[in-house]
């Protein structure tokens, strides 16, 4: 349980769907807009925390308050002093602040409440009524603004913090202390680390949010502020109007009191818009705003009139589900072409249209020639686009040089290649190597699950803390669409050949699902998942954390000998690998080599920006994107895959672990069968899954279901 | 002199009447006409209409299993349903003049369904029907909803035709001697018979409104009982299958365009 965090992660994957353009060039550029420049005080290091000061100065601290950055003209020169926390560690928790009128400084610190604090590091409890009463109870605080309004008020924004909480408490009892209890001081602890949220902590498991105006000489409140719940993921600046500004969603967003909600900036183009980045605060100022990009840097947008957008550079990506992998492309190609317009549109966004939808609204553009330029086609009819000469021959425009060879095969015809997966994912089994050899095939897989021990009920305590391991079960799966999911990825291509339903396979495909559900009595919803309770594994620098699967949750708990996932996330791959030398082996389908390719990318034939989409492909497939693991998939091409690993093992060596010695090369080599996103047919097949009476009738349903669908085909 | 007045009168009517006419036929000929002439067009080119492909799409259409088993259901579904639907809000409509003191409310109940939203109707459906959505038995829910939905508003239309007809009429069959039987059938009927032509028309063109609730209650591929012409165009329109999606279409609105020519030939000549 070392390397893991429990915790319910408030991961709002942004949804900013926007219909702006088609990147068809116009005839002249358009003038003026935002522009970021970077302000990061040199030196600066860690966490940054950054203030104005009644006289616009601009103040900023790096991690525990340690250095005082000053700059009189809002970050184009600065001048370095020492902070507060230069010769001790009380504010190493401290990730925001606020500045008095006379220069002191307010922070919140763990079980003490706000304080403040002189430039020497001399601190004074500030007294704030709810926040100590709080307190004098036992909570922990988040506060995630300070906004100083005059001499006599102060607007904050705060909520009770319960992860702080539980790590106080856990780390009180790891030290053989008593648990604190009425506002009784413990150890300063960090939320986050290695495999949690990197961040600092901030935002994870807030609730009560809070939004009222203090007086700073009574400390009690005056007024409460109807601001709605939103405000919970990150720190927030506001302006002397009362409006409140914060980057949601990878976007910067202004809040007004009267519950208006604008979104100022779009972070597609910015720095806080890339996926890396979980926690940013924003600071308003005459001509723009500050964001303070959490462990990144400062940057100022400003407004520039002379600053245009390229025509040539102008494109649209549109995807059907939002994907920190494009985004990250999308940040870089960016950095590299400032006058660019990157519009990325999410069609499952916030607009409650189902896929087949979207799909069908795709189309409608694509035919009237106002389509997007780059598509990601995950879970759409690829075949169609490519079949129809929708899309682009990227064989000779696209470099392809590094990407693995097993992974490029199937994309490629002829010396024609219309679309590149730009991630993959294999479904794989992963446990000691003794038992992986009795699963080489899905029936001895399903043999050695009927035969062996059931899996404990989830009120076993036994469930949370370990088995005996001969009393284990062989494998097990928090619901039946987690067992339907990693089964599809890893049988699909086997179903259809030559426009024709393979029953044969679908009869074993239903079999081995139906004998596994029986024997764990699966549930058709995850039950734990509904308890609140995930486990989630970090997985780029940024501290983007994902949830994991139940498979894999139950095999590091120790109650099943085998986990079954698909591998997305190599820091997930090492981190559970080394515990009791587990080994990983494709997971046992009807195909040889199954894999499932991901952010496959195509370039629409009707693109007037051809040159620019292609420079978005290349980039989609260059090391600065490759080697970002944000846990949704593995690199294509095998320097990334290196690279990742190698930035794994310098983690595991810093920790006194076992390298990750996984031969991924060796992995990928037996990759043979893309398992294409065919979302009609899986969908037929799960619906007759979810009512599984009897094999026979479900294959039969389905031979009926599915003569239409490839009639329509023929 | 008059005669040349008179002429210059006429030519003026037919300005005016093409002025009245003009915004109506520019909405037909923008939003129906060139639509319909784009997909003629497409269905003779590949799906970005850039390369000509001939008649290749029309036979592979002709071939097509999917398209033939959709286009006879259709048919079938036709066939059944008009006459069913003429048939039985007729007989509504004459039950509801015939109990004339309480006829409002039946009325108003008649046109219910039409202001059902149809996500209510789809739920309905699936709580009652859903167990016969999977068997041949489907075809005939989908019946039932087409009679269910429409029967009210074409009670209304024949309402309008049986009090068009003068009740003079009635009272000298009625000195006569003539039967209820006998004024039914040699008064109203041949005095409906306009009224039977805009409905008979209305209800085909309502009768391809009904895969809305087809395709909410089953799915993009229903049993195949119920697949009908929309399900295959819906799915051929996912799959960007333009060339011979548009070639169906064509074919489709000639069938329909023969058949109300067909209809139209009849009823005028009944008229006449």
């Amino acid at each position: 349980m070392k390397f893991l965090m429990l915790a319910i992660v408030m991961v709002v994957f942004a949804a900013c769907g926007e219909n702006e353009g088609n990147g068809t060039p116009t005839a002249s550029p358009a003038m003026g807009r935002y522009v970021e420049v970077d302000i990061t005080p040199p030196n600066a290091e860690g966490r940054l925390i950054n203030l104005i000061t009644q006289d616009d100065v601009l103040l900023v601290f790096d991690e525990g308050l340690r250095t005082r950055f000053e700059s009189n003209d809002m970050g184009v020169s600065w001048t370095q002093s020492l902070g507060p926390g230069h010769d001790n560690d009380r504010f190493e928790t401290v990730f925001n602040a606020g500045i008095l009128p006379d220069g002191r400084l307010l922070v919140y610190l763990q079980g003490e409440g706000i304080v403040s604090v002189e430039q020497d590091g001399t601190t004074a409890h500030f007294p704030i009524s709810s926040i100590d009463e709080g307190i004098a109870d036992g909570e922990e605080f988040n506060v995630s603004l300070f906004h100083v309004l005059d001499d006599e008020r102060i607007m904050l924004v705060y909520g009770i913090d319960w992860i702080a909480r539980i790590m106080r408490e856990n780390q009180a009892e790891e030290e053989g202390g008593e648990r604190a209890e009425g506002g009784e001081r413990t150890t300063n602890v960090r939320v986050g680390g290695r495999f949690g949220g990197g961040g600092g902590g901030m935002g994870l498991g807030m609730s009560g949010i809070t939004t009222a105006i203090y007086s700073l000489i009574t400390g009690q409140q005056t007024e409460l502020v109807s601001y709605d719940e939103f405000f919970r993921i990150n720190p927030m600046g506001a302006n002397t109007y009362g409006d409140i500004f914060a980057i949601e969603n990878h976007n910067l967003v202004r809040h007004e009191s009267n519950g208006d909600v604008d979104i100022l900036l779009h972070g597609t183009a910015f720095a806080f818009g890339a996926p890396t980045v979980i926690n940013s605060s924003v600071q308003p100022i005459a001509d723009g705003f500050i964001v303070n990009v959490m462990h990144t840097g400062l940057f100022k947008y400003i407004w520039d009139a002379d600053a245009y957008v390229d025509p040539a550079q102008t494109i649209t990506i549109w995807s059907l589900e939002d994907s920190p992998f494009v985004r990250a492309a999308i940040t870089e190609v960016w950095r590299n072409n400032p006058n660019a317009e990157i519009i990325y549109e999410i069609a499952l966004g916030d607009t409650g249209v189902s896929a087949a939808d979207a799909v069908r609204t795709l189309n409608t553009r694509l035919l009237s020639g106002r389509g997007p330029d780059i598509l990601i086609l995950d879970g759409t009819p690829i075949d169609s686009y490519v079949e129809r000469g929708m899309l682009l021959d990227i064989f000779d425009s696209v470099d392809t040089s590094g990407v693995y060879q097993s992974i490029l095969t199937p994309f490629t015809n002829n010396g024609q290649m219309n679309v590149i997966p730009t991630q993959f994912l294999i479904p794989v089994l992963m446990g000691a190597q003794e038992n992986l050899y009795k699963t080489p095939t899905l029936s001895a897989l399903v043999q050695a699950v009927v035969e062996g021990n059931p899996l404990p009920s989830i009120e076993d305590g036994r469930m949370l803390g370990g088995i005996p391991e001969e009393e284990r079960a062989k494998i097990a799966f928090n619901d039946l669409a987690e067992l339907f999911d990693i089964m599809w990825q890893a049988n699909a291509a086997a179903f259809i050949s030559d426009n024709q339903l393979n029953s044969d396979v679908l009869y074993d495909f239903l079999y081995a699902i139906e004998a596994i559900r029986n024997k764990y009595e699966l549930p058709q919803r995850d039950e734990m998942m509904a308890g609140g309770v995930f486990m989630a594994v970090s997985a780029s620098g940024g501290g983007r954390t994902n949830p994991i699967g139940g498979s894999i949750m139950r095999y590091v708990m120790q109650s099943t000998n085998i986990a079954a996932f698909e591998a997305s996330n190599l820091m997930l791959l090492a981190s559970f690998m080394g515990r009791d030398g587990s080994e990983i082996m494709p997971f046992p389908g009807m195909v040889q080599g199954a894999w499932t390719p991901s952010a496959i990318v195509g370039i629409s034939a009707d693109t007037a920006v051809a040159d620019f989409a292609i420079e978005f492909v290349n980039t989609m497939l260059s090391p600065n994107v490759q080697n970002i693991n944000h846990g949704v998939g593995l690199p294509v091409t095998r320097d990334a895959m290196q690279w990742q690993i190698a930035q794994i093992n310098e983690q595991m060596e810093e920790f006194n672990l076992s390298p990750f010695t996984l031969n991924m090369d060796a992995l990928i080599a037996q990759l043979q069968t893309p398992a294409l996103p065919e979302t009609t047919l899986r969908e037929m097949v799960w619906n007759t899954v979810e009512r599984l009476d009897s094999i026979e009738g479900a294959v039969q349903e389905i031979e009926q279901n599915i003569r239409n669908y490839l009639a329509e085909r023929s | 002199m008059n005669k040349t007045l008179g002429i210059i009168w006429r030519n003026v009517r037919k300005v005016e009447y093409i002025l009245f006419l003009a915004p109506s036929f520019l909405g037909i000929t923008i939003f129906f006409l060139l639509p319909f002439l784009d997909t003629v067009r497409r269905s003779f080119y590949d799906v970005r209409g850039v390369n000509f492909i001939g008649w290749e799409s029309y036979i592979s259409v002709v071939n097509n299993a999917a398209f033939r088993l959709a286009a006879t259901n259709t048919a079938r579904f036709v066939a059944i349903c008009i006459p069913l639907l003429v048939v039985i809000s007729l007989v509504t409509a004459l039950l509801v003049r015939a109990i004339k003191p309480y006829g409002g409310i039946f009325k108003t109940s008649f046109l219910l369904p039409m202001a059902v939203p149809v996500a209510s109707i789809v739920l309905l459906w699936q709580v009652v029907f859903g167990g016969f959505m999977r068997s041949d038995t489907a075809f005939w829910v989908l019946v039932f909803t087409y009679l269910w939905k429409n029967t009210g508003y074409n009670m209304i239309l024949w309402l309008a035709g049986l009090d068009s007809i003068s009740d003079t009429l009635y009272e000298a069959a009625n000195v006569d001697g003539a039967s209820r039987m006998q004024s039914f059938r040699y008064i109203t009927l041949p005095c409906l018979l306009p009224t039977f032509g805009i409905v008979s028309i209305l209800s085909l063109l309502y009768s391809f409104r009904v895969f809305r609730e087809a395709y909410l209650v089953a799915g993009a591929y229903p049993h195949d009982s119920m697949y009908l012409l929309q399900h295959l165009f819906n799915n051929w329109f996912q799959n960007l299958d333009i060339s011979r999606l548009s070639a169906a279409a064509t074919m489709m609105a000639a069938v329909l365009l023969v058949i109300i020519i067909l209809m139209r030939g009849f009823f005028d000549d009944k008229e006449d």
